[in-house]
């Protein structure tokens, strides 16, 4: 079996973005606190795990962006993906539609073929979710939604992909190959390499895809969004009961609900 | 401008893109998913009604028939569809959007959207002109009234795609959590400074005395304490209601873009530095369960009296 896991660049979460950062004309496309997004993360730790039970699974990150940021794809390797394939372009002139259709090639590339792809629900910059779905669009897959985890059925060779979201947890059963957006679940954290895995990692290949030919989409210009702090007025008490006393006091007061 | 309205249904995620699709066109295309009538502001006179099966050959065959115009406004809870109906005619999607707007020539628009949690805007216009799938961000704008049309409407046949490799059956459905989270007046959230999933219970306790309900940040999810349709923020569930109670949330910018539309936002946190407590009207500096054990003692709903 082959997994593939689409993970990308992003600034660093834990690091706050700066004003300046967001105003340099390279912003989003240079980046100098590079992470996975932690989604992402999440997602190669359910292919990794589906690899741990299911032998002679294949982890294969495949990461498009234009920047070659080698130490943080050798902690993919560090995880313990197999290979790392880097898909040199810009994604940020690009709509979703169009980066899914490069990354969609990408894996239709891949050898063996690849039986399930697995990527972060939202990538920790643009965030909005589109990608998988597009990359299950232009591969013809379904598309699974929410995936916190994903066994196979040894009698049947079916996926059963867990899912969680508003619908309600779900197990669906899927015959063939399938798209899934992986969210967060207390039990999908990315594992941690011992100093033996980032030893293999080093040797473990990270390969150079073939630069796609893509135009422009979109002019993106960005900015530093508006704070929207509010004037805070703070509860004040002998001691943590009495704020509470005071609190509802004054939600009654002012009605608010 | 030209615009073709997805008119999936009368839900809020329709009604909010009704907003956006009307001032862009006051007589766009509508593209209903029932063939006896389609949902719309009372006021619309669209250019055509045309009914599709809500799945991509039906909408498919829809486009097939009206055309993609400049723009084809999508619900935001349609994305999985939009995505590939998008994907099979050639054309570029966005989403995610809090503003959707036209630009002085003619078919030519602007887009506006959150990144990086909310700490950055970005504004997007097309490179070239054709036509472009748009979804905006839920409650991003404000729902515009709908009622529903009766009409008697022919459905476009579907235009057929190659045989699926793949079959999907669902083999287990829980009880759906979390969908009353989004049109919750109330909504009581609580972090990792809960220390342990047993917090939510006392949340749980508040929230009913509230007449409202549970949602949770990020680490809370990831912590395993409460299930993920509980997740507030940039990811998860984008809420407004009227009360916002964060308890034992830090803050992080992912978190207050799903919840700073908040009409009232009360913080409790033991750390007075907390980034929250810039994004509240009221602030308790605490722990959160004695505050919370002794507010629910105190608490009386308006209009009832003492005993």
């Amino acid at each position: 079996m082959h997994v593939v896991v689409l993970m990308k660049p992003v600034h660093n979460p834990d690091v706050p973005l700066k004003d300046e950062e967001i105003r340099d004309p390279a912003f989003g496309r240079r980046e100098a606190h590079p992470a996975f997004g932690p989604y992402d993360e999440n997602a190669l730790e359910t292919a990794l795990a589906l690899r741990d039970a299911v032998a002679g699974t294949r982890v294969t990150v495949v990461s498009g962006f234009d920047d070659e940021q080698e130490p943080l794809l050798r902690t993919a390797l560090a995880a313990g993906a197999d290979e790392v394939v880097w898909v040199p372009f810009d994604p940020w002139p690009l709509d979703a539609g169009t980066v899914a259709g490069v990354l969609a090639e990408a894996v239709a590339a891949l050898d063996p073929p690849v039986d399930a792809v697995l990527a972060g629900i939202q990538s920790g910059d643009w965030d909005t979710g589109l990608v998988p779905r597009g990359v299950a669009a232009a591969l013809g897959w379904p598309f699974a939604e929410g995936v916190v985890g994903v066994r196979r059925e040894d009698a049947t060779g079916r996926f059963l992909v867990e899912t969680g979201g508003p619908a309600g947890p779900r197990t669906l059963g899927i015959s063939g190959p399938f798209v899934g957006a992986v969210i967060a679940a207390g039990t999908n954290a990315l594992r941690y390499p011992t100093m033996r895995d980032r030893l293999a990692a080093k040797r473990k290949p990270i390969r150079r895809a073939a630069a796609p030919a893509v135009p422009p989409r979109a002019v993106v210009t960005v900015a530093p969004a508006p704070e929207a702090r509010r004037e805070t007025v703070f509860i004040q008490g002998a001691d943590d009961a009495a704020k509470g006393r005071a609190l509802a006091r004054t939600l009654q007061e002012r009605g608010w609900v | 401008m030209r615009v073709v309205m997805m008119a999936a249904d009368g839900e809020a995620a329709t009604a909010e893109a009704w907003t956006v699709a009307r001032a862009l066109d006051p007589a766009p295309v509508v593209v209903s998913g029932t063939a006896d009538g389609w949902w719309g502001p009372p006021d619309v006179r669209p250019a055509a009604v045309q009914a599709a099966v809500w799945d991509a050959p039906g909408l498919l065959g829809a486009l097939a028939v009206v055309g993609s115009g400049d723009v084809v406004l999508w619900p935001a809870t349609a994305l999985t569809v939009a995505a590939r109906v998008a994907q099979a005619r050639g054309e570029p999607m966005w989403a995610g959007l809090t503003g959707l707007e036209a630009e002085d020539a003619p078919g030519r628009w602007r887009a506006t959207l959150p990144l990086y949690g909310g700490r950055v805007v970005a504004t997007v216009r097309p490179a070239m002109a054709g036509a472009a799938h748009c979804a905006l961000r839920r409650q991003a704008v404000p729902a515009a009234p709908l009622v529903r049309h009766a009409a008697a409407l022919a459905v476009a046949p579907p235009l057929p795609g190659p045989d699926p490799q793949s079959r999907v059956t669902v083999e287990r459905q829980g009880a759906a959590e979390g969908r009353d989270l989004e049109q919750a007046a109330v909504v009581v959230s609580g972090g990792r400074g809960l220390g342990g999933p047993e917090g939510f219970g006392l949340l749980r306790a508040v929230a009913a005395a509230l007449g409202g309900t549970v949602g949770a940040s990020r680490a809370a999810v990831d912590a395993g304490w409460i299930e993920p349709a509980r997740q507030v923020g940039q990811t998860g569930v984008t809420v407004a209601p009227r009360l916002y109670v964060a308890v034992g949330i830090s803050g992080a910018s992912q978190h207050v873009a799903g919840m700073a539309r908040s009409e009232h936002v009360v913080a409790i946190n033991t750390d007075p530095e907390a980034p929250i407590f810039r994004y509240a009207d009221l602030g308790v500096v605490g722990a959160y369960e004695p505050v919370l054990r002794a507010f629910l003692e105190a608490w009386r709903p308006a209009g009832t009296g003492e005993d």
